[in-house]
């Protein structure tokens, strides 16, 4: 054909060419134009039944695809399911699947078109038969189409009438710049006035319909609602991203819950359903992703007349915690929506006149009446905030307490969304409900994620301008070496460290301005009840304490002590340490700050801080500032506990201070110490007044006591400790209680100190009268041996010569001849008179006829040498001592008197003896266990 | 160094993990079992008819236009 048209137009041009082309040859001889449009358009309606078949074949694969199960657990398989059904619906198979009628159709049509178009040029009357019914057919289409547009409820339902709502519902809902150009559009043609005010007419009637009915287009009822993840641009508020969970699985579960809420109409399904949900609820991931509106129709199906219907107040809590986790995350995401908005409005209608009654419904009522308090009446409406309180008990399950944590920490981190950054919220309730959360906060049970809800509570009501998702900041992260890692990998203690020293700042500041209440700042620090203070690694992270913040700040003595106890409690639970628990130097002066506030306000406070200062061995950072602060605590008025822990830095620091550090301290300073320190005998009395000791451990005179020697091994205190007043030592003595006390080896302890330092003759006589009373002749003894050493005894008087006589005698007669030839040593170096020359040598005469072959030792012969001899027994004695040799005192025998030459190696021990005993006494010598 | 308190993340694991809430779970998902399965018969259900319908419906149209032609 184009062969010949081609001939045609090169003849027309160069008649030479194709000198027997001729033009008629071109006629069609084809098939007829009318049978051609006649078989397109068969061919066509063919082809669209052909293709219409072959979807619904697919269409069969796929939907037995859908019903395939994969293997696994119940929960996969759901999930799995789930994933599908949201495929379906995500890409549209059920627009595939009713686009086959829309084929058929058209295939129908143009069979109609082909069937007419062809009878009529064969049979016009047959045509006209054909035509007519595809003319009615068409006709009631359009009718039919026309019909299901003006009425949702009409079942004639065909592919246009839903295009065409779909499209008024689109103008109708949406106000992009599409919707208004479209909706411009049809208004600037005047000529179709009377089409549009049928259009709104239908427009408004379809919007009831959907209203009343449901959506359209054939997705499940209330799809559209479902949220699809990731469409809104805030991201969700996290507080705890680091949790290693798996977020697709979460997402798959409240796919399927949402889901369930959606289709099921039974109620113990959807109370199960919510269950399920309460408990993975928490997270805001899938908070988001639940729609509240289904869960206030579930939650308003429970009520009636502003009441609860009996029997349906488990499921009223279960829906109603579930709404008010899910209306609190959504709302704290996107504050200004509306939608939300209109539902917190009508929770909070509904919901405000239910009569609490102190049951779980009762507070799940009022966290969803202060949840949508905001958006009718504002954040300063207190009636609900009163309601929220009076139902937070402190023995709420750790679940609710969890859940309406969350729920708070939430709200409020909404209003300080809307009310901008420099708004402060007075929400004096928080301090109340936290202390409520915090009651049992010893209980390990209790998750520290309730603290930390406290905690992050507290600091938003507080108006500290603290965002946790700066924690999550590259810049804020206290280990810029991991900042390239994402927080992931930041360890635990890291991230908390952090936030908390974000969180130190921030309160830092509020103490520093005086904007904090110390109740306030009290409840917070014990939310911090987690944290391990002596994790700290540097000085820095020590902030977070605000101990000298506190102890700087303009507050009160008595708000700064308060506050201050809080910080120095929470240091003292931490101090469970038995080791070493060496705390950082920049504690020393607050602790002492603290230690000098608590002697205005509360001694018995002191011993905390007193308790972690003398844990550590020598510490570098103690200077003679020290003293005057301790010095007070060592005040009879104190506790006994921080007396001894007073006592016992003293004697941690000792040597130090005493060499060096201690010369450079005022004068004062130390007298006033010495006097504080000065009877260590003072524990000792109270408890003998009412009770006798358990162990020794409940008070420690002993470490009174080895202070003072520290004391006095500095030459400078010894004279001030030997005027001190020890009248408590004899008061001890003269108690009954004391007798059974006196034998222990905390009184021979004390005796050799009391002895060592302080006495004078007169009191060591007394002390040695009333030890033979209670018959401890051997500390009497000792008592009396070291007075002796010391010097203090003056052998001149007349009271103390007595003294010896009888003791001597005593001792002579109980105790082996070391002892007295030890004391004997002293006393005749100091001895002057004859008599007393006599009484010993009448001793060792007594002494060596009973015991036989005993020599006086050189010490006697010295003395009585001095002496003149008044009879020959006493000269006697005289030769033999100034001859070394005591032979004749035990007569002439001659077999003892070699015994005697031959132990001659014994005697010179003997002689030996007394020097060796100069040595400063040791306690093994009195007879007791102490070291 | 002793760490008298137990961590805040182990506290956090414990009391978020979605596993630990076994017996709600499994409670759920055997009714989301049965709802499920009820749902997805009908649903196939609906769909096979429709797509039968359509077949039978283009089976005798192409018999027809087979027959024009």
């Amino acid at each position: 054909m184009t062969a010949a048209y081609m001939r045609i137009l090169i003849h027309t041009m160069n008649n030479s060419l194709f000198p027997d082309a001729d033009p008629s040859s071109t006629t069609w001889n084809g098939p007829p134009p009318g049978i051609v449009a006649v078989q397109s358009l068969l061919y066509a309606s063919l082809t669209t039944s052909l293709f219409a078949a072959f979807l619904a074949m697919l269409g069969k694969q796929w939907v037995n695809r859908y019903l395939r199960n994969r293997a696994g657990s119940a929960a996969d398989k759901s999930r799995d399911r789930q994933r599908k059904l949201d495929g379906l619906e995500k890409w549209y198979f059920h627009l595939t699947i009713e686009s086959l009628p829309v084929m058929l159709q058209l295939a129908l049509l143009l069979l109609g078109c082909a069937l007419s178009r062809y009878l009529w040029t064969t049979s016009r009357a047959v045509a006209t038969v054909i035509v007519a019914v595809t003319l009615f057919g068409v006709t009631s289409y359009i009718f039919l189409t026309l019909a299901a547009i003006f009425s949702y409820n009409c079942p004639y339902q065909t592919p246009p009438s839903i295009l065409a709502r779909a499209l008024i519902r689109y103008l109708a809902h949406n106000n992009n710049t599409f919707a208004r150009s479209l909706r411009s559009l049809v208004a600037s043609f005047p000529s179709i006035e009377v089409l549009r005010r049928i259009l709104r007419h239908i427009r408004a009637e379809v919007c009831k319909a959907l209203k009343r009915s449901g959506p359209i287009l054939g997705v499940p009822e209330g799809a559209e609602h479902i949220p699809r993840a990731a469409i809104t641009s805030s991201s969700p508020v996290r507080i705890f991203d680091e949790v290693s969970t798996d977020w697709e699985v979460c997402k798959a579960d409240i796919r399927c819950i949402s889901w369930v809420l959606y289709t099921t109409t039974d109620t113990d399904v959807i109370y199960s359903t919510v269950r399920f949900s309460a408990d993975v609820i928490w997270y805001p991931e899938i908070a988001r992703n639940l729609s509240p509106h289904i869960l206030a129709e579930l939650f308003f199906d429970c009520l009636s007349d502003g009441k609860v219907v009996p029997g349906k107040s488990e499921h009223a809590s279960s829906i109603g915690m579930a709404l008010a986790s899910v209306l609190s995350t959504q709302l704290s995401m996107e504050p200004g929506n509306q939608e939300l908005k209109a539902l917190c409005e009508r929770i909070d209608d509904d919901v405000r006149w239910i009569p609490s009654s102190g049951s779980t419904l009762a507070l799940v009522v009022a966290a969803l009446g202060f949840i949508a308090d905001i958006t009718t009446r504002g954040y300063h409406s207190a009636f609900m905030r009163r309601k929220l309180m009076e139902n937070t008990r402190a023995d709420l399950p750790p679940t609710q307490k969890l859940w309406l944590g969350r729920v708070i920490l939430q709200t409020l981190w909404r209003w300080r969304r809307v009310m901008g950054p420099t708004g402060v919220l007075k929400f004096h309730a928080m301090e109340s409900i936290c202390e409520s959360f915090n009651a049992d906060a010893d209980n390990d049970l209790i998750p520290a994620i309730l603290k930390t809800n406290c905690f992050l509570m507290m600091a938003i009501s507080l108006g500290l301008q603290i965002d946790i998702r700066d924690l999550y900041a590259p810049n804020n992260r206290c280990t810029p070496s991991n900042s390239s890692h994402g927080f992931h990998s930041l360890d635990d203690s890291e991230v908390l460290q952090t936030s908390l020293y974000l969180f130190s700042q921030q309160l830092t500041r509020s103490i520093k301005e005086g904007t904090a209440t110390s109740s306030t700042l009290n409840l917070v620090i014990s939310t911090l009840t987690h944290v391990d203070p002596f994790q700290t690694k540097h000085d820095r992270e020590y902030e977070f304490l605000w101990l000298t913040d506190i102890l700087d700040s303009g507050y009160s003595d008595n708000e700064r002590w308060g506050m201050a106890t809080t910080v120095v409690r929470l240091l003292g639970r931490g101090f469970h340490s038995p080791g070493p628990g060496s705390f950082p130097p920049g504690w020393i002066p607050p602790l002492l700050g603290f230690l000098s506030l608590c002697e205005k306000f509360g001694p018995a406070e002191g011993s905390t801080a007193l308790r972690i200062l003398s844990s550590s061995p020598p510490h570098p950072g103690f200077n003679a500032t020290i003293l005057p602060i301790l010095t007070s605590v060592l005040q009879p008025a104190h506790p006994l506990l921080s007396r001894n822990l007073a006592l016992n830095l003293f004697h941690n620091f000792a040597p130090e201070w005493f060499s060096q550090q201690m010369e450079g301290v005022p004068h004062k300073d130390l007298i006033a110490l010495l006097q504080a320190v000065g009877d260590p005998f003072q524990p000792l009395r109270p408890p003998l007044q009412d009770r006798l000791p358990v162990n020794t451990t409940d008070y420690e005179p002993m470490m009174a006591a080895i202070v003072l020697i520290g004391f006095a091994s500095s030459d400078l205190w010894r004279d001030h400790l030997r005027r001190s007043n020890f009248a408590s030592y004899e008061e001890i003595l003269s108690t009954e209680e004391g007798k059974r006390v006196a034998l222990g080896p905390i009184f021979h302890t004390a005796t050799h100190l009391w002895l060592e330092f302080l006495c004078t003759s007169a009191k060591v006589i007394t002390a040695i009268k009333r030890l033979e009373e209670l018959q401890c002749l051997n500390t009497a003894e000792a008592v009396l041996f070291w007075a002796w050493t010391v010097g203090v005894m003056d052998v001149g008087d007349q009271g103390a010569w007595g003294l010896i006589e009888r003791s001597t005698l005593d001792f002579y007669r109980t105790h082996g001849i070391r002892r007295l030839t030890a004391l004997s040593w002293h006393i005749t170096n100091k001895i002057t008179e004859d008599k007393h020359v006599r009484f010993l040598l009448a001793c060792y005469g007594d002494r060596s006829c009973q015991v036989g072959n005993v020599r006086p030792p050189v010490p006697i012969g010295q003395a009585v040498r001095k002496l003149r001899p008044r009879n020959f027994e006493e000269l006697r004695i005289a030769k033999a001592c100034q001859l070394r040799r005591l032979y004749h005192l035990f007569g002439y025998d001659p077999v003892t008197w070699k015994e005697a030459v031959a132990m001659d190696e014994v005697n010179q021990e003997m002689d030996v003896l007394p020097v060796q005993l100069v040595r400063p006494i040791q306690f093994t010598d009195w007879g007791c266990d102490y070291p | 160094m002793l760490t008298p308190w137990p961590s805040l993340h182990s506290a956090l694991r414990e009391f978020f993990d979605p596993l630990r809430t076994n017996d709600s779970r499994t409670d759920f998902f055997a009714i989301y079992r049965r709802e499920s399965e009820e749902f997805d018969r009908d649903y196939a259900k609906k769909y096979d008819e429709d797509l039968n319908t359509s077949l039978i419906f283009v089976g005798h149209l192409i018999s027809i236009s087979r027959a024009e032609h």
